[in-house]
């Protein structure tokens, strides 16, 4: 049978292609937008979008391939990049990353955080052999709109269009549902954070960790499920991060893209001369400065690093029961941490004496969620208990939504989006993207 | 002829969320009080030819404030813009004014009077408390708050389990007059605010925030009017701090002058403020929120025109 142009196109062309084809899909959906609010100003800001990052990664990787710098100083530029995030957060010229604040205050800095993050990994691990092509997945808006990083991106030449589609589209639809009936159904719930109480503290960091999960793995599906459509692929950003048992395992699944450049930029130099604590430890650390340069974030940093290093050393012991123990509250008590926007605020929370009266505002203001919000709690809650509960189970072991993916699932999940989704409830916002 | 299910599926899918969309947005705005209004003010609207002065600004504005006594008062035509939410979004409220322009003459606009209770900071750790004399609501959507946000254009307004399991939508009878006054007879309306009344005076960010969102819309559709903010009556039992009025006043004030001199069109720029006078009669007040029912806003409408009159933005009679 004939390929179809598409087919025949990916191998030579997929990077651009799929580039292009974002780039159009977006300028249209912001003109359909700007349509339906009567509001062009957004257009010229699109272009910006656009511009900005292709122009910050050719000049970066026309740096590296002139051979001007030489090995070492280019290992250091790669780190100076890495950390130029940090240094534009501290000065206040970016905003920071706690999944609130989601838009960028200066359009010039638009997905500055994800493409100088994927250029740093680029510069580290290719040096003077980076190819140009690499803009094109490093600075694809779709990537820069959503947050997984562009790094490992392969085009896939043996696959036919069709078989992209049959394996791929799933992939989406599962996006969709977290990303869209979910996230925004538990869109309402955040705004427990306004009452600065520990009682609520813990509620916020709990629903906060489900809305952070599902939203920012609903965007990776799609992310991962539109550039697998087009022909290219790009790495599995989050893999069922609730089928672990101890913070390890979590980690394994959660903002793999990150955790991979991570892992080559501090863990594993670090590692090699300081042993594996002091790595993990840095690696958090760095992690933390990359979400911004705040005490809230160096704490939960910290708080993740030590108790990473806790549980390998619980592990170790085959403590495998205390290694899950700890594992939950860090989870939630770090996210509350995460989401506080102020160290002040942090402050007049561990403050607080908790008192009956903070539980029965929490209360009311549980009670108070619209209906979509309690469905989507409790499908989120389903969720991480299935991931959880069955995680050693044929359609789960693989750690790849498999479970979703299967027909009867997706009929379920087609269900429950036609039935649950409104706009009138949430935020559509990519809760770590365009940062 | 494609034989696996699983497209037809897809198919089907695509087709009913399409078609739920399309329906929703059709029911949504019949059904929404803040829709309601929204567009019982649009067609109102339409039906006047000429008009001399417009309110803007959120509920207080809807509730507590009435064009047509303005318009008793002044001999002129005022027509109340305000909009539940402040419009809900900036971007809403550029429409609501643009449909506003465009149904009626702007050039003959000669005052527009900001109407926001974004004069008061929210205190974060106070929002979520309830007045001690509003009763609980039993819930939101019972009260027809079932609207707060316009959707984006590719999502349903209200989810279909919303429609076929909640309450019954309620569907708002005429409840704005010709000149855009809220019909406080109409029907159960006067109870919209749930939660309970900043007291503390707006932080140098909240009036950035307030300015911000006012006086380029605002002036950029108006080039021609003077503007008037004004920080709205409402109802108290303590007596205001002149002192916290008085700095709230300056820098408010500091603010609006530093705005006018960024504007390349600074001279031509009028902006006054108005502190508008409390009462502490709770029988002015809707049953279970802080704004003023019919009583209360005709006090509140005549005591602000005599202090429009006071400042000279208006020669009286």
């Amino acid at each position: 049978m004939a390929k179809s142009l598409v087919d025949r196109a990916v191998p030579r062309f997929g990077f651009v292609a799929q580039f292009v084809v974002v780039v159009l899909a977006g300028f249209t959906l912001t003109a359909l937008t700007a349509i339906s609010n009567r509001n062009s100003s957004t257009l010229w800001i699109d272009v910006v979008h656009v511009v900005m990052p292709a122009l910050a990664s050719v000049l970066v990787i026309g740096l590296v391939r002139s051979g001007v710098l030489p090995p070492l100083a280019t290992r250091a530029f790669a780190y100076v990049i890495f950390f130029s995030v940090a240094a534009l957060t501290a000065t206040g010229f970016m905003s920071v990353m706690n999944g609130l604040a989601v838009s960028s205050p200066n359009p010039f800095l638009y997905g500055y955080s994800f493409y100088s993050a994927s250029l740093a990994y680029l510069v580290l691990m290719e040096g003077r052999s980076a190819s140009f092509v690499r803009t094109f997945d490093i600075a694809n808006p779709l990537m820069l709109a959503t947050g997984p990083l562009a790094i490992s991106v392969a085009s896939m030449r043996h696959w036919s269009i069709r078989g992209r589609l049959h394996y791929f589209f799933p992939f989406f639809l599962v996006g969709v549902f977290f990303f869209i009936v979910l996230g925004l159904g538990l869109g309402p719930a955040l705004a427990i954070k306004e009452q600065l109480n520990l009682v609520s503290g813990l509620v916020f960091g709990f629903v906060f960790e489900l809305f952070i999960y599902v939203n920012f793995a609903g965007l990776s599906l799609i992310v991962y499920a539109v550039a697998g459509i087009l022909g290219i692929r790009v790495p599995l950003n989050f893999k069922q991060p609730f089928s672990a048992s101890n913070i390890l395992d979590f980690w394994k699944g959660w903002h793999l893209s990150l955790s991979s450049l991570l892992k080559e930029l501090f863990y594993k130099p670090i590692r090699a001369r300081w042993g594996t604590y002091a790595a993990v430890m840095v690696t958090y650390l760095a992690s933390a400065s990359w979400h911004g340069m705040t005490l809230n974030f160096a704490i939960w940093g910290f708080l993740h690093g030590a108790v990473f290093v806790v549980s390998i050393a619980l592990l170790k012991r085959k403590h495998t029961i205390w290694a899950f123990i700890i594992f939950p509250p860090t989870v939630v008590i770090a996210r509350m941490i995460f989401g506080t926007p102020s160290f002040d605020s942090l402050i007049a929370i561990v403050n607080h004496v908790p008192t009956l009266e903070d539980a029965k505002l929490a209360a009311l203001a549980v009670f108070d969620w619209p209906t979509e919000t309690h469905i989507a709690l409790a499908l989120s809650i389903a969720l991480v208990v299935v991931e959880f509960a069955f995680r050693r189970t044929p359609l789960l072991i693989g750690r790849n939504y498999k479970f979703l993916r299967v027909r009867v699932t997706q009929i379920v999940l087609m269900a429950a989006i036609v039935l649950f989704t409104t706009g009138r409830i949430g935020d559509v916002i990519a809760a770590y993207g365009q940062r | 002829m494609v034989k696996d299910k699983y497209v037809w599926l897809v198919a089907l899918f695509v087709a009913s969320y399409i078609a739920w969309v399309a329906v929703s947005g059709f029911l949504a705005s019949a059904t929404m009080f803040s829709g309601s209004i929204h567009d019982q003010k649009v067609t109102r609207m339409q039906g006047i030819s000429s008009v001399d002065s417009l309110i803007v600004g959120g509920s207080n504005a809807v509730y507590s404030l009435s064009a047509e006594r303005l318009s008793e008062l002044s001999g002129e035509t005022w027509f109340n813009g305000a909009l539940p939410r402040e419009g809900f979004t900036r971007e809403n409220m550029a429409a609501f004014v643009d449909d506003f322009i465009n149904s009626v003459d702007a050039d003959n606009v000669s005052t527009v009077l900001i109407s926001s209770n974004r004069h008061w900071h929210v205190d974060r750790r106070d929002s979520s408390a309830e007045p001690e004399s509003t009763p609980q609501p039993q819930s939101k959507q019972e009260l027809g708050f079932d609207g707060i946000r316009d959707s984006p254009f590719w999502l349903p307004s209200k989810s279909l389990w919303d429609f076929v399991s909640g309450p019954p939508a309620k569907v708002f009878p005429t409840i704005i007059s010709g000149q855009g006054d809220l019909l406080h007879d109409a029907t159960d309306l006067c109870r919209p605010n749930l939660r309970s009344v900043p007291t503390e005076w707006g932080t140098d960010r909240d009036i950035d925030v307030l300015l911000e969102t006012w006086l380029p819309l605002v002036h950029s559709r108006f080039p021609d009017a003077a503007i008037v903010i004004t920080i709205p009556s409402r109802y108290t039992a303590d007596p205001v701090d002149p002192a916290a009025s008085g700095d709230y006043l300056e820098r408010l004030q500091s603010k609006i002058e530093a705005w006018i001199g960024a504007q390349p069109d600074s001279d031509g720029i009028q902006v006054s403020t108005v502190l508008e006078t409390n009462y502490d009669d709770p029988s002015l007040l809707c049953t279970t929120g802080p704004h003023y029912n019919a009583t209360g806003r005709l006090l509140r409408t005549d005591a602000l025109y005599e202090k429009l009159i006071e400042i000279g933005v208006k020669n009286g009679r």
